[in-house]
């Protein structure tokens, strides 16, 4: 497989691409599940964010082509992603505080 | 500036650069970036914000003390109904099923999108412009499946202004929504530039490609959205 060059052909065959998004659906299937199982809050979290994580890796990874294209792109976004997933805990942690706190006191 | 090389199939000159890749592309990748630190904000906004409303509509099932149920307008009087034990019980406002299905239907439109990079980048026109017209007409439905729900919370008394969780919410999704608009706009250019007699040019599968990382990007952040938002009652 290329790396980066203009318009260059890279990453999977159309076949490839209809098995990534069944997978993609199938996930969303079984997030669309638990999220009706009755987990409380903090299992839900703990079940859904990392198949969240999954889903949005496998559309980065393979449809945006940054498995096969140069690794420098892929410096040029996750290192904003860091950073914004910082930002996204900062806020979360300076703002809902007492959120978190009866949250915990409930779970 | 020097022509490094030909792109592969399709004669397009690439400039070397001092990063071996193409600046346009890396200005794309830039830009997703910055969006991604614009709508953690917004994000964080949400959660924070949405738990913090004192009267309905709420996201999710919530009870509230009959005082304030007592002192709620007859817009959203309706939505609770009082338990008789102090307390008035108020259904939640989300309606999953329905955005279930929008959410299917962009994942659909990211996959209708890689193919129509593929055929690009394949020297494929008429592949390109089916999967094309398929990602329009998709971005298209997920819209309109936002306007339903917007214009159903409205029925529901739930405004911009209504409490915390409808302001962070409708910044939210509106503005994800407003990208997905975007979107549309750009890949119907796209298309109708396809159809000219020279179609996108010697770098037809480049274009598509960069707009395709924009199309895949509005995904990924409705991933996220749909997640957080619509399945985690925190």
């Amino acid at each position: 497989m290329a790396h980066g060059h203009s318009g260059e052909a890279h990453g999977l065959n159309p076949r490839q691409y209809v098995i990534v998004f069944v997978v993609l659906t199938v996930v969303t299937i079984i997030e669309l599940a638990i999220s009706y199982t009755g987990l409380g809050k903090v299992g839900l979290m703990v079940a859904l964010f990392p198949l969240s994580a999954l889903k949005f890796g496998i559309v980065v990874a393979l449809f945006m082509h940054l498995r096969f294209d140069s690794p420098f792109f892929t410096k040029m976004f996750v290192g904003p992603l860091v950073l914004a997933s910082l930002v996204l805990l900062a806020l979360i942690g300076l703002g809902g505080y007492d959120a978190a706190r009866s949250l915990l006191a409930s779970s | 500036m020097a022509h490094a090389q030909a792109a592969a199939g399709h004669g397009a000159p690439v400039h070397a650069t001092s990063t071996g890749t193409d600046n346009r592309k890396l200005l794309m990748w830039l830009f997703l970036g910055s969006e991604c630190l614009f709508f953690a904000s917004l994000i964080a906004s949400h959660l924070v914000y949405r738990s913090r409303q004192l009267v309905p509509p709420f996201p999710f099932e919530s009870e509230i003390p009959i005082d304030v149920y007592n002192g709620l307008s007859e817009t959203v009087k309706h939505m609770c109904e009082d338990l008789g034990n102090g307390f008035a019980d108020c259904h939640g406002i989300l309606d999953i099923p329905v955005t279930s299905t929008s959410t299917f239907v962009l994942l659909f439109s990211s996959l209708a999108m890689v193919l129509a990079v593929y055929g690009a980048q394949n020297g494929r026109p008429m592949m390109m412009k089916g999967w094309l017209l398929a990602t329009i007409i998709a971005g298209v439905v997920f819209l309109g499946f936002q306007v339903y729900e917007f214009r159903l919370f409205a029925m529901e008394g739930l405004g911009l202004s209504t409490n915390q969780f409808g302001a962070s919410f409708f910044v939210l999704t509106g503005f994800h929504g407003t990208h997905v608009g975007v979107g549309v706009l750009y890949l119907m250019s796209m298309l109708a530039a396809s159809f000219r007699r020279n179609g996108l040019g010697p770098e037809t599968g480049f274009h598509i490609e960069i707009a395709g990382l924009y199309w895949h990007f509005v995904d990924i952040v409705w991933i996220i959205i749909f997640t957080v938002v619509y399945l985690i009652p925190v």
